[in-house]
């Protein structure tokens, strides 16, 4: 494997290094992993509320998306691709789990900031907003990630977790007003 | 708060993502100039998003690296995998799937297949529909290749299982020996696979299963399950006559929709499936059956068809078509763990947003592949799961559905599964159980499976898996825990060198 961090100082982007992939470029793929696996990873979260979930969903997405990268029009962005790969597998198991509800889900994550955790209001905030968005529903939790936290839009998010827009609309509504009610300002 | 907040209320979520229309927007903005309270909403909402915004997901940078070199392993092994499964099987059968990217979608067989799950979908929880066994040809540039014969089932190892079988008691052995047992395949077993695209819907026109699907719908005056789009079925099908689509009789069609909506609404026959998807994709009906001359046109044209679905919306304005299809399917066992509490103001708020749920989601075909193989698997009705779940173990492009299919088949019939020679649709098995060992390699269920099945392999005699299946049952005798578990791997080791005359 190639090393794409030393290579990294100029930033390939991704269209160059989608149709690198596409022609097999295996290690133009691992720079794509590396630079997408922190958000699938945090999608993973949202839905699975636990790192190993999480982990399982990043590997799944990434084979998929290998094995699928010649349907994808590489002058699309990508995240919202990987991240419908990702939501449809993390659906798939969550399904399945309804069905054997022996697994208990627990939210271990830690969320933080761009810095070292520093005490501040704006630490404080975001502490309780991500316990807050932990404890709403899934589909919540997961569309409100999507639009606040990867700025999709609600044309992106609806495709993502194929739904239609008005779907999206009334979830995010209802996203933020549980939040206000819980996180108290 | 005012009755008037509560209305700009609503809006104030949109309205901070910049998706409310001109007129919406200067509402809002008027009513914030003089609201301090909704101004305070909209402020911590904002806030909130600041601070999603900003988060991450916290671990240590090795945990990244790590989880980088996991996916590159992953990858790595699927790789080496198809390769030696590729040298192990040289000749035996043509490429019928790639597993690698690839640039078609679902092509002809792919269309094809549809029809037939959703001919068996369709009938579920309602009369009995077995299929017919179906052909669906790989899509070939260099036109169908027959297969190599591939052995006939040999007596000795017959015997060998099933004494094995008296040792072990276990349930895989049962399956094994009788999928050994040279008997004839169950009516949707892997079919042979020499026909063209046209015979294999051939394989429709003339079972007893495809008369009582046309009398079926005759009686419902139901459309023919087929919901795919028009510009795929001429893409895919030449033959398609271009006209189908035009509506005729559609005042009177509407109302022959209407009875069909009613058992819908009452939840009463599962037979809506079929109609259900086709309003949810608001596509023109195609009936298969009609185009080979085996029935009339279709009773339900397209514009009818959305009259149908706007009258199902005025009726059930709390419930999408596509609740409804799962409604009549999959039943109130079901239905509990379906449940979303906000699932009637989504569908109230998708009618007004949309038009109908999902009608322009980009890709149908793959929904409506998941949908039929969540529907497969859920389904209560073993027999019909089975029948459906042999159809999307079929000719497939779509790798996950079919690898997916095959495993649920696997896990709910064992090996039996396999009770055909045709060798090409045990490799495929075969590799899908390659591919599931390696999505979850601390499975020991799937190394054991994986393990039987290529020894299946071996058995038909198919060109060189001997070495290929003795690799697969030490790995599931070097991994697993379990002593009786190893024991049953060792005695499976010695069918094998049996079988392959070592």
């Amino acid at each position: 494997m190639a090393e794409p961090k030393a290579a990294a100082a100029e930033e390939p982007e991704d269209r160059d290094l989608v149709v690198l992939s596409k022609r097999g470029d295996r290690a133009a793929f691992a720079t794509l992993v590396q630079r997408y696996q922190r958000r699938v990873f945090a999608l993973g979260l949202r839905y699975f509320r636990n790192d190993a979930d999480a982990d399982d969903l990043v590997q799944e997405t990434f084979l998929r998306a290998w094995r699928a990268l010649d349907r994808f029009e590489e002058d699309r962005p990508l995240a919202p691709w990987l991240f419908r790969i990702a939501a449809n597998w993390a659906l798939t198991q969550i399904e399945g789990r309804k069905r054997r509800p022996s697994e208990e889900l627990t939210d271990e994550h830690h969320w933080q900031g761009p810095s070292p955790e520093e005490h501040t209001d704006a630490s404080r905030l975001r502490r309780e907003v991500n316990r807050a968005l932990s404890e709403l529903p899934e589909d919540q939790r997961v569309v409100l990630h999507l639009r606040a936290a990867e700025g999709l839009s609600y044309r992106e998010i609806a495709d993502t977790l194929d739904v239609p827009i008005g779907t999206v609309m009334s979830r995010l509504g209802r996203a933020r007003e549980t939040m206000r009610r819980k996180v108290k300002r | 708060m005012t009755e008037r907040c509560h209305e700009i209320e609503a809006l104030l979520s949109p309205y901070l993502d910049g998706e409310l229309e001109t007129a919406d927007v200067r509402r809002v903005e008027a009513h914030l100039a003089s609201c301090d309270v909704c101004r305070a909403v909209l402020e911590a909402m904002s806030a909130h998003d600041a601070a999603l915004a900003t988060s991450s997901a916290h671990r240590p940078e090795a945990e990244w690296d790590a989880l980088a070199a996991r996916v590159e392993q992953a990858l790595d092994r699927e790789q080496a995998d198809r390769q030696r499964v590729d040298e192990a099987l040289p000749a035996a059968a043509p490429r019928r799937f790639r597993w690698w990217p690839r640039t078609a979608l679902l092509g002809t067989a792919g269309t094809l297949a549809l029809a037939v799950i959703v001919a068996l979908l369709v009938p579920w929880g309602g009369p009995s529909l077995v299929a017919p066994p179906v052909v669906l040809e790989t899509e070939s540039a260099d036109g169908p290749v027959p297969l190599r014969p591939g052995a006939a089932l040999d007596e000795v190892a017959a015997k060998e299982e099933a004494g094995f079988r008296q040792d072990s008691g276990s349930r895989l052995e049962e399956d094994l020996a009788s999928a050994a047992r040279p008997t004839a395949p169950p009516p949707a077993a892997s079919p042979p696979a020499a026909s063209a695209p046209a015979e294999a819907v051939g394989g429709l026109t003339g079972g007893r299963a495809d008369e009582s699907a046309l009398k079926l719908q005759r009686e419902k005056k139901a459309p023919a399950p087929v919901a795919i789009s028009p510009e795929r079925a001429r893409q895919n099908s030449p033959t398609t006559p271009t006209d189908h689509a035009t509506p005729t009789g559609d005042a009177a069609a509407a109302g022959e929709a209407a009875p069909v909506l009613r058992e819908m609404e009452e939840g009463a026959s599962a037979s809506t499936f079929g109609l259900a998807r086709d309003l949810e994709a608001d596509l023109p009906v195609e009936t298969e059956l009609s185009r080979h001359g085996l029935g009339p046109a279709p009773p339900v044209g397209a514009r009818s068809l959305a009259e149908a679905r706007n009258w199902w919306e005025q009726q059930n304005p709390g419930d999408s078509l596509r609740d409804a299809a799962r409604k009549a399917d999959r039943g109130a066992a079901l239905l509990s763990s379906d449940a979303e509490p906000d699932s009637d103001a989504d569908a109230i708020s998708d009618g007004r947003a949309v038009g109908g749920p999902a009608a322009d989601s980009p890709s149908p075909e793959d929904r409506f592949l998941d949908d039929a193989l969540a529907h497969a698997r859920n389904s209560t009705d073993d027999r019909a799961a089975r029948e459906a779940l042999r159809v999307l173990s079929g000719d497939f492009p779509e790798n996950r559905i079919r690898e997916t299919a095959w495993f649920e088949l696997l896990q709910r019939e064992g090996p039996s599964a396999l009770a055909s020679d045709d060798s090409e649709t045990v490799i495929d098995v075969a590799r899908s159980c390659d591919a599931f060992r390696l999505r979850y390699p601390h499975r020991h269920d799937i190394l054991e499976l994986r393990a039987r099945v290529w020894v299946h392999v071996a058995r038909l005699g198919v060109e060189r898996s001997c070495a290929g299946a003795r690799q697969r049952v030490y790995e599931w005798r070097d991994q697993e825990t379990s002593d009786l578990r190893k024991g049953e791997a060792t005695v499976l080791r010695g069918a094998l060198d049996r079988i392959c005359g070592d």
